[in-house]
């Protein structure tokens, strides 16, 4: 049993999901202090929704605990909803209602609401209030959500794939929304995301999992900065061996190696050169996209 | 709890809106048209003097509310979940009791406001009207026997509409099965009243079995949406075991 630590505003501690035979998350253990913006990122099925709706107390753990500032996210799960904003995947919000009655019905729910701030958001967004939800294109309704989800201000926010399915120009709203959230005052956000490109522009830090187990979680510019692809042309004859420190993929195609090293240092160009015969060697910078998928591709061919 | 409510409201008020005519439909055309199409004809004075017109209209407007109620059973719960919004309820912070309290409010108005309105007519309103003729005692025995018969079925319908939806997704199929297990009980008791010959079998036997089915299906549903969560039963089952 831990005890609640104030200092982070996410803390789980040997989370695990079950799903009758399937692991759907395992051993999960993580950090994210306050007023930190992380990016959670994985393939389809890694278990990045499924840690959330553990954070939001809409599945028990089938091991370990899952806290929110502080607060046990299973036990507590309405005081955690109290001063968490959730933007899911789905925005299901009553089709029936209107703009306005769902503000009206949800405002009462929660402690703080701030009534200028939504009627900023409201105005920002373009959203009208005699609208019904279900006449909103998918945009709108994202934001809809979006605007639910931060009007009662809370400290910790949390979106799960929420701009999925959006076309880029209501995808950039909406991000600018959220920066705008996270500007205006400190908050935690927990964002995941298949478009990394959003991902890379709001995330602190970012998260990776993989089969249900964090594998990797770090600053982002540290994960930019010290991941880099080697494009090495080796000398007719010469045959690729062992790769450097720290390779997370590696492909030959005739006599092009791609590496991709995690933690580069002149050294590891150092390393190719004195142990290969090169005709060429050039370093390209990644984005998280490409680091995201070489991760990814170096683990599926580990295991 | 008040947004609660007025959003139970909003869903169910087609329903509701239904109940209502069906509840005072049978004595508006009770009055209306055994007044004007067949009473007059046949009878030399109007029907409100007999005591049969009213509680043969009550008993007809009580009998049609079952279907209200089992459809108010079956709508709890399951309606939400059949268009998914019971998982935006789920992100917001209310807890399950307050859901389910709100939930059981409304449906304990309707049902409240059509035994209400039906016994209001019957007991206060009717008594000003002359009968012609005393109901007697058996009519009156009889009356009180039907009443009990109709509120058990009503008990019957709602808790087991109520069980289906908070176990089920589609909410026209936990009220259908809330008739599925009105039939069952029926046959069964039938089958065994067949057997054994109970005595009094209607007033006690079925009306027993009713209620305690209906408040236990009530209450099993209300057990089984305060634990369930957006995986289900068996995979917490199957979850929990994994890790024991």
């Amino acid at each position: 049993m831990t005890t609640a630590s104030p200092t982070f505003a996410i803390e789980t501690v040997g989370l695990s999901k079950r799903y009758g035979t399937k692991d759907a998350v395992r051993d999960l253990s993580l950090r994210i202090p306050r007023g930190e913006a992380f990016g959670f990122i994985g393939p389809n099925g890694a278990g990045k929704s499924t840690t959330i709706k553990m954070l939001m107390g809409l599945a028990r753990p089938s091991a370990g605990e899952a806290r929110v500032l502080g607060l046990d996210a299973t036990r507590d799960c309405v005081a955690v909803k109290q001063c968490v904003g959730y933007v899911p995947e789905m925005h299901n919000i009553y089709r029936w209602m209107r703009v306005g009655e769902v503000i009206a019905f949800c405002r009462p729910l929660y402690e703080k609401w701030n009534d200028r701030y939504c009627a900023d958001l409201l105005k920002l967004f373009e959203l009208d209030p005699q609208n019904k939800v279900k006449q909103l294109s998918k945009g709108m309704v994202a934001k809809l959500a979006l605007l639910l989800a931060v009007a009662h201000e809370p400290e910790v926010l949390i979106l799960d794939e929420p701009t999925s399915g959006l076309d880029p120009v209501v995808r950039e709203e909406f991000l600018d929304g959220v920066l705008r959230t996270l500007c205006e005052r400190e908050r935690t956000i927990l964002f995941s995301s298949h478009t990394l490109s959003d991902v890379q522009r709001i995330a602190d830090t970012i998260g990776l999992i993989f089969e249900g187990r964090l594998i990797d979680h770090c600053r982002t510019e540290d994960l930019l900065n010290g991941t880099k692809r080697i494009r090495a042309v080796l000398r007719d004859g010469c045959v690729p061996g062992p790769p450097p420190e720290g390779t997370i993929w590696q492909r030959v195609q005739q006599r092009e190696w791609l590496i991709t090293v995690r933690g580069f240092s002149p050294s590891t160009l150092e390393f190719l050169r004195t142990k290969y015969l090169l005709d060429n060697i050039e370093v390209i910078d990644l984005g998280l996209e490409d680091v995201f998928k070489d991760l990814i591709k170096g683990r599926k061919a580990a295991t | 709890m008040k947004s609660l409510l007025w959003k139970d409201y909003r869903i169910n008020r087609l329903l509701l809106i239904f109940g209502f005519v069906v509840c005072c439909g049978p004595w508006v055309f009770s009055i209306v048209g055994g007044d004007y199409l067949g009473w007059f004809r046949y009878n030399s004075e109007p029907p409100w003097r007999s005591p049969g017109f009213w509680i043969s209209t009550c008993l007809f407007s009580l009998g049609l509310s079952v279907f209200t109620l089992a459809t108010l059973g079956g709508n709890a719960i399951a309606a939400e979940r059949a268009d998914r919004s019971a998982e935006f309820l789920g992100y917001l912070p209310v807890s399950r009791w307050s859901v389910i309290v709100s939930k059981s409010l409304i449906a304990l108005a309707a049902g409240a406001a059509i035994w209400g309105v039906n016994l209001f007519i019957l007991f206060i309103v009717a008594p000003r009207f002359q009968f012609s003729y005393d109901p007697g005692e058996e009519m009156i025995a009889r009356l009180h026997m039907m009443f009990t018969v109709c509120a058990a079925v009503s008990i019957l319908v709602f808790g087991s509409g109520w069980f289906w939806s908070a176990a089920l997704t589609s909410h026209g199929l936990a009220t259908g099965m809330s008739f599925v297990v009105l039939a069952a009980v029926i046959g069964v008791l039938f089958a065994v009243e067949f057997v054994c010959s109970l005595e009094r079998f209607l007033e006690t036997w079925f009306v027993s079995v009713c209620v305690v089915m209906g408040i236990v299906g009530y209450f099993a549903g209300c057990a089984y949406y305060l634990y369930r969560l957006e995986e289900g039963f068996k995979d917490l089952i199957h979850g929990r075991k994994a890790t024991a």
